[in-house]
């Protein structure tokens, strides 16, 4: 193309249209005419309108809201992770309050007389600080203890209670018979049963041994 | 001839400043989230810690107990003073028909090493006048060695003050943070509360309590 | 002029704040992983340690069989009633397996050893438990004021159930259930020995006046102190006084009452049993005899007032059993007015039992006892001896045996 003539009439080459060249920040300066062209070199790609907003880089709103969801959902995760962290660590301080009790009322019951025992435990229940009784629960208290008693109120050897080892001589005779044996027992079957509404939702805990007299 | 190449891509001030404000509050909230985060994690971590020791400590201190006998156990250890310090010996079995005792040993609170009772922190742990339980077996002979079980001991029990008056209304004034107390003369039941400092210097502790019936 | 920019630039640095962001959420992840797994962990030491706990209380349930087995069993074998199951086949308690062996200590003592398993927890705990003595002579000698073991004077045991004292003893005793006792002191003086325990009275102590003072069992103070009842005298209406001179009298079979019986120049007194016999006054000079016969049954001497066996008199008791032969004294020597004469001087193997609650005895060398000793106090003149006959601790004719606790702990795993 043939150029106008510039300041002081030189003209200056026509430089063709000539493809980009791959390169870092060299500036190709030249003056046509009145016109001064100032090109940085860049990657090669097809010629055509430049994507917009890439001239410029950095952030476009979307991609900001979009990393923002992105990095929420995962916070959301972590969040869900540590809610869990917390409920298993108040599960097993809760576990361990249940055993504790579990210990002491076991050990309540050894140590009292082997002849008061069933007076003085039949049907109790009792609470421990730190859990909480179920909704359903129907005397609202924690802590159950469970001796061989009918729904009659009857000591029975022939009660089919696995949990506490039943059905089982009570006497010693070397018999399991249906009769009461209130009066002459010489061994004494119990559960003692924790069951709690905490973190990990409703729990149960218990234990069970046998009681006996071992000194006159 | 007015031309320019390229398209006129960019943001505006006020996009900038929208972005700018977006990415503050999604960082922000970020850095925030992630720094409680940490501290909770922290915290629940400390809080187990502290439980685990405890369930560590009182199961050793139920074994040591157990196997001994009230007639051996001294001091008396009831209400309302309780005791920090309890000496006792373990059944080695039996000679000639009778329970053969073993050495005389020892549970009892003492102060951290480089600990004074003056109401400050001594050695700059962040804990004031705090204990640990120390175990000593040969009491009072020769050969007497202490072993510590725990440390990080609260000076009193939680809840309670040295003040005369029973705090926590558990029955027993001014009780340490490692104590006994004789139940009813046929039961001992131990507590222990530990203490420690987590990230943002706040004081955690956890209470444990055992009861159980020394079978000798 | 115009201006043409043509801009060929770069990519700026993109996502560096999601770099930043995905590192402190990896750091905090980590961090939550960790806490995570501790927890986890101390969850499963939970568990384990609530594992250890119902191990202990099925053994103990297991030791609670045990016990009631060994108490109303039906087996004639006291082993064999403590036995619950075995190794190879063992009970289930809910979900836990259990077995209880049984050993024999001796002197009826018995160790049951619980061993019950869960999952991975296991627990062994040993229950030492023996008969209750229900027999009154529960010591080899007690002094209700005190006892005194002079120099070399010896106390041990033997059962007479499992036959002589001869074929029970080792080299330097028998058995060592030789229990001594007192409501107050016991003083051990040079080279005494006693193969048992040396137990004081609740406020009195062991007292080593002379070196080398050995006890074989323990010296702690009784728990409480031990009733001394008075001799119940039976009332036999008496057949006056007897002088035994060269000659023999025989007593019993069945109640006899004398206010005096000297035996002199060679007598003897025979007793045959079963027999009970009162003498207000008896006096056994040297060279006489007092001959116990229990073939027939016990024989029991009650003497109220002097009772005396002088050196080289002879006493002889035809038994192997201490309970047949019995000497009840409510002889006072010491705070009687007048005081009595309770001596026991002569030569004699005496298999059987000395009740004087209200006398002070001295055991001489030349009277060797097999059996028991209690009264209101004693003292063990040097090279005196007394072979406590276990058998002695229980009644067998009272009814079925009861059995205690003697310790509880817990033992090894096998």
């Amino acid at each position: 193309m043939e150029s106008e003539g510039g300041p002081a009439g030189r003209a200056f080459p026509e430089t063709p249209a000539a493809a980009p060249v791959a390169g870092v920040g060299v500036a190709d300066v030249q003056a046509r005419g009145t016109e001064v062209v100032i090109r940085r070199l860049q990657p090669a790609r097809a010629r055509g309108p430049r994507p917009h907003g890439s001239a410029k880089g950095g952030w476009t709103l979307l991609e900001l809201v979009i990393s923002t969801v992105i990095l929420l959902i995962v916070l959301l995760g972590f969040s869900y992770g540590l809610v869990s962290t917390t409920s298993l660590e108040r599960a097993v301080r809760e576990q361990g309050l249940a055993r504790e009790a579990l210990r002491g009322q076991i050990e309540l019951l050894r140590a009292t007389t082997f002849e008061d025992v069933l007076q003085r435990f039949e049907g109790a229940s009792f609470d421990v600080p730190g859990l909480a009784a179920r909704p359903d629960d129907a005397d609202g208290h924690v802590g159950t203890v469970v001796f061989p008693i009918s729904e009659d109120g009857e000591l029975l050897e022939d009660l089919d209670l696995p949990a506490l080892g039943m059905p089982r001589d009570l006497t010693g005779e070397g018999d399991v018979d249906d009769l009461d044996h209130h009066a002459d027992y010489h061994i004494l079957p119990v559960l003692v049963r924790i069951e709690w509404r905490g973190s990990a939702g409703d729990s149960v805990l218990e234990m069970s041994t046998m009681l006996k007299r071992m000194r006159p | 001839m007015k031309r320019i190449t390229g398209s006129r891509s960019g943001l505006t001030l006020v996009e900038v400043m929208l972005a700018c404000a977006l990415l503050t509050v999604a960082l922000g909230s970020l850095t925030l989230l992630g720094t409680r985060s940490a501290d909770a994690l922290g915290t629940a971590g400390i809080q187990g810690e502290l439980d685990a020791r405890l369930r560590r400590t009182m199961a050793r201190i139920g074994d040591e107990l157990l196997s001994s006998g009230l007639g051996v156990v001294t001091p008396a250890a009831t209400k309302p003073a309780g005791s920090d310090t309890l000496t006792y010996r373990k059944s080695e079995g039996a000679v000639n028909g009778a329970i053969h005792w073993g050495a005389t040993q020892r549970l009892e609170f003492e102060y951290e090493q480089g600990e004074l009772d003056d109401g400050l922190d001594n050695n700059g742990n962040g804990l004031v006048d705090e204990g640990v339980v120390s175990w000593t077996v040969n009491a009072g002979q020769p050969g007497e060695l202490p072993v510590i079980l725990c440390h990080d001991v609260r000076e009193y029990a939680a809840g309670e003050t040295p003040n005369n008056v029973d705090d926590n209304g558990n029955g027993l004034v001014d009780e340490r943070g490692f104590s006994f107390e004789r139940i009813d003369g046929t039961t001992l039941r131990a507590r222990l509360t530990l203490e420690r400092l987590d990230s943002r210097r706040r004081l955690l502790s956890r209470t444990l309590e055992t009861t159980l019936q020394p079978r000798n | 002029m115009d201006l043409l920019i043509d801009r060929c630039t770069p990519r700026t640095r993109k996502g560096s704040a999601i770099v930043m962001v995905t590192v402190v959420l990896t750091v905090l992840v980590l961090l939550l992983v960790a806490i995570l797994r501790f927890l986890g962990s101390a969850h499963g030491e939970q568990i384990h340690r609530s594992d250890g706990l119902l191990t202990l209380y099925v053994a103990e349930a297991g030791l609670a069989q045990s016990f009631l087995g060994l108490e109303r069993g039906q087996d004639p074998d006291p082993l064999e009633r403590a036995r619950i199951g075995s190794p190879d086949d063992p009970l289930t308690y809910r979900d836990a397996s259990y077995w209880v062996e049984p050993e024999d200590l001796g002197r009826r003592v018995y160790a049951l050893r619980a061993t019950a398993t869960d999952r991975a927890a296991r627990e062994r705990i040993e229950l030492v438990v023996r008969e209750i003595p229900d027999g009154f002579f529960r010591y080899a000698v007690f002094g209700d004021l005190g006892v005194s073991f002079r120099p070399s004077s010896f106390v041990d045991s033997y059962d007479s159930s499992l036959g002589s004292y001869e074929s029970q003893y080792e080299g330097t005793h028998a058995g060592d259930g030789g229990n001594c006792g007192s409501n107050n002191d016991i003083v051990l003086e040079t080279n005494c020995e006693i193969y048992g325990n040396a137990n004081p009275g609740p406020d009195g102590e062991v007292i080593h006046s002379g070196p080398n003072g050995f006890v074989s069992g323990n010296t702690d103070p009784a728990n409480e102190l031990v009733p001394l009842p008075a001799v119940q005298i039976p009332s036999i209406p008496s057949s006056g006084v007897a002088n035994v001179k060269k000659k023999t009298l025989v007593l019993g079979p069945g109640d006899v009452h004398y206010s005096r019986i000297e035996v002199s120049s060679g007598g003897t007194v025979e007793i045959r049993g079963p027999a009970r016999v009162v003498v207000d006054d008896f006096l056994l000079r040297s060279n006489t005899s007092l001959v116990m016969k229990t073939v027939g049954g016990p024989v029991e001497i009650y003497g109220t007032g002097n009772f005396v066996m002088d050196a080289n008199s002879t006493l002889v008791t035809h038994t192997s059993r201490p309970h047949d032969a019995a000497i009840y004294l409510s002889s006072d020597n010491i705070d009687g007015h007048p005081k009595a004469t309770v001596t026991f001087n002569a030569n004699s193997e005496y298999t059987g039992l000395i009740y004087a609650p209200n006398a002070n005895i001295a055991i001489r060398p030349g009277f060797e006892i097999y059996g028991s000793v209690m009264a209101g106090q004693v003292e063990l003149v040097t090279n005196s001896e007394i072979h406590y006959d276990v058998s002695l601790l229980f009644d067998d004719d009272d009814g079925p045996p009861e059995y205690e606790q003697v310790s509880w702990r817990p033992v090894a795993l096998q």
